[in-house]
């Protein structure tokens, strides 16, 4: 009986405990649960058996997910998609804000993982074209989809934005969507001057050569001039040709 | 009150001498330290991030996952080995009350964790120091940092006491199992759970809701209203490093966290007391 008490007495005493310091422990958790991606259960939701137990790493998570990197890359060498696929999925949840898993995690699910389809299935001269674009954009759709949420965690970063601008360009042969991201990227904090280069193409393959030639005029005054970097002579290059074939037109 | 406590000091300091001893304290700080000394050249491979994340994670893990197994067995060990020695039943006879020789073993455990937290800390300062000194030297890294440390020293300290408050916890956690278990080995493995627990806490009251069983759901909301959050302690891999990521804690909120885990580790040693003040010792 004084067994029983007692555990009542103290499972009711942290009960209360808790109760009682839920405000106190509210006020710190808000911060750091948002500041942590990982923490919400809705992030780990597919995973939750996997997620669980990375949960219980405490601060090991980010070194778990550097050695699942590895681990993924044993499956990659051996070219077995589903794992590969999934193991990039999961290192992703677990370290969310390391940039590198979600651009390489892409690049394999949407360059590599479809190749190794096709070449399963007999290599790309015995499989139908049609079957081979259909693998490229399903995967490169998936690759776009987890780049989406990688954007959730770094917002408007230009690495992630061009990659999905290339693949809406190369695998999706999407030039509008390709287009949008491209800008996108130029605008983006530590752009670079392919981005708006690549994006200005695109406008005079849209038969916009007036948009594509205030466009780069507009980019050539936001250039530093005394950065000796800069791509300034191959943009004054490209606007003097756009406004002869601008000239042309009238 | 001040000669109701000296008791308390004087087994607080005979455990800490005691533990410090023990040779599985000195283990764990080799094996820790060894594996500071490692994470030197995992820095080779490519995990994605930079190299003074992994050094960081790295040497926060460790500090953790050490720590709390320390802080289970010494405390479990050095509880039992009283009892078994019957040197708990000499002491008892004397004018030593059961709650102060809790709170004496309690506080010699505490301040034992404080001395191996903060022999990493300094070690993990040295390591990073070493590399800051080589990536200094890069002329990309200085314009990037744009005047702003490359390392935040302080903050490594600021997560040691954070990891000395949660500690304590789980060590008072740990006297609490051991105060109506009856074996070392049975407050060692409850123990160990106890911690899991507390890991996944904030997954369980987030969760609980979500069950359609009446008993699971109630179950699941026990476990998350009747144990600690420890995750509200596992910050470091949100500070240290400059980054955007930095997590910039303002006074308010520490001092939340400390005054959550000091409440946490006065409940724990009262109800040690409470549920120890009739046990048999015989």
């Amino acid at each position: 009986m004084a067994r029983f008490t007692n555990t009542i007495v103290i499972i009711g005493t942290l009960t209360l405990l808790s109760y009682v310091l839920q405000p106190v422990e509210n006020y710190s958790w808000k911060t750091i649960k948002q500041n942590q991606s990982e923490f919400n259960v809705s992030s780990i939701h597919e995973h939750l058996g996997q997620g669980l137990i990375f949960g219980l790493l405490g601060e090991f998570r980010n070194i778990t997910a550097d050695f699942l990197w590895i681990q993924m890359y044993t499956y990659w060498e051996n070219k077995k998609k589903d794992q590969t696929s999934s193991w990039v999925r999961l290192v992703t949840i677990i370290s969310p804000r390391t940039r590198h898993f979600w651009l390489e995690g892409a690049r394999i699910v949407g360059y590599d993982i479809p190749y190794w389809k096709i070449n399963s299935l007999g290599g790309s001269f015995k499989v139908p074209e049609r079957v081979q674009d259909t693998y490229l954009k399903k995967q490169a759709l998936i690759a776009i989809k987890l780049l989406h949420q990688a954007l959730e965690h770094h917002p408007n970063d230009y690495s992630i934005t061009m990659q999905i601008a290339q693949f809406y360009y190369d695998k999706l042969k999407d030039k509008e969507k390709a287009a949008e991201y491209f800008l996108l990227a130029s605008k983006s904090h530590h752009s670079t001057g392919l981005a708006s280069r690549i994006y200005a193409k695109l406008l005079v393959e849209f038969h916009r050569e007036q948009e594509a030639h205030d466009f780069l005029n507009i980019y050539l005054e936001s250039l530093l001039k005394d950065d000796p970097y800069n791509d300034k002579y191959i943009i004054i290059k490209k606007i003097r040709d756009l406004k002869i074939e601008i000239d042309k037109k009238k | 009150m001040k000669n109701a406590f000296y008791p308390c000091w004087l087994i607080a300091q005979n455990t800490f001498l005691e533990a410090v001893r023990q040779k599985f304290f000195y283990v764990l700080l080799f094996l820790s330290i060894a594996l500071l000394g490692t994470s030197y050249y995992f820095r080779h491979f490519n995990f994605g991030s930079s190299e003074l994340k992994f050094i960081i994670d790295f040497c926060f893990g460790m500090m953790v996952i050490f720590g709390a197994l320390l802080a289970i067995i010494i405390t479990a060990q050095l509880f039992f080995s009283e009892l078994e020695n019957r040197t708990a039943i000499t002491l008892l006879a004397k004018p030593v009350a059961r709650w102060q020789f809790l709170i004496g073993k309690f506080l010699g455990v505490w301040f034992l964790m404080l001395a191996f937290s903060l022999i990493l800390s300094l070690m993990i300062t040295f390591v990073l120091w070493n590399r800051e000194q080589a990536f200094m030297e890069i002329p990309e890294v200085i314009e990037s940092l744009a005047g702003k440390p490359l390392i935040h020293y302080s903050d490594i300290y600021l997560y040691l006491f954070l990891q000395w408050i949660k500690l304590g916890i789980l060590s008072s956690l740990t006297l609490l199992i051991a105060s109506f278990s009856k074996s070392n080995l049975f407050t060692i493995v409850v123990a160990c759970f106890a911690f899991i627990i507390c890991q996944i806490q904030y997954l369980a009251k987030d969760y609980y809701t979500e069950f359609d069983f009446f008993f699971i759901r109630w179950i699941i909301g026990l476990i998350g209203w009747s144990f600690p959050n420890f995750q509200i302690f596992n910050i470091g891999d949100q500070l240290v490093l400059e980054s955007p990521h930095r997590l910039l804690i303002h006074a308010k909120e520490y001092c939340s966290i400390i005054l959550y885990g000091v409440a946490y580790i006065i409940a724990y040693s009262l109800l040690s007391v409470f549920s120890f003040r009739k046990r048999e010792l015989s």
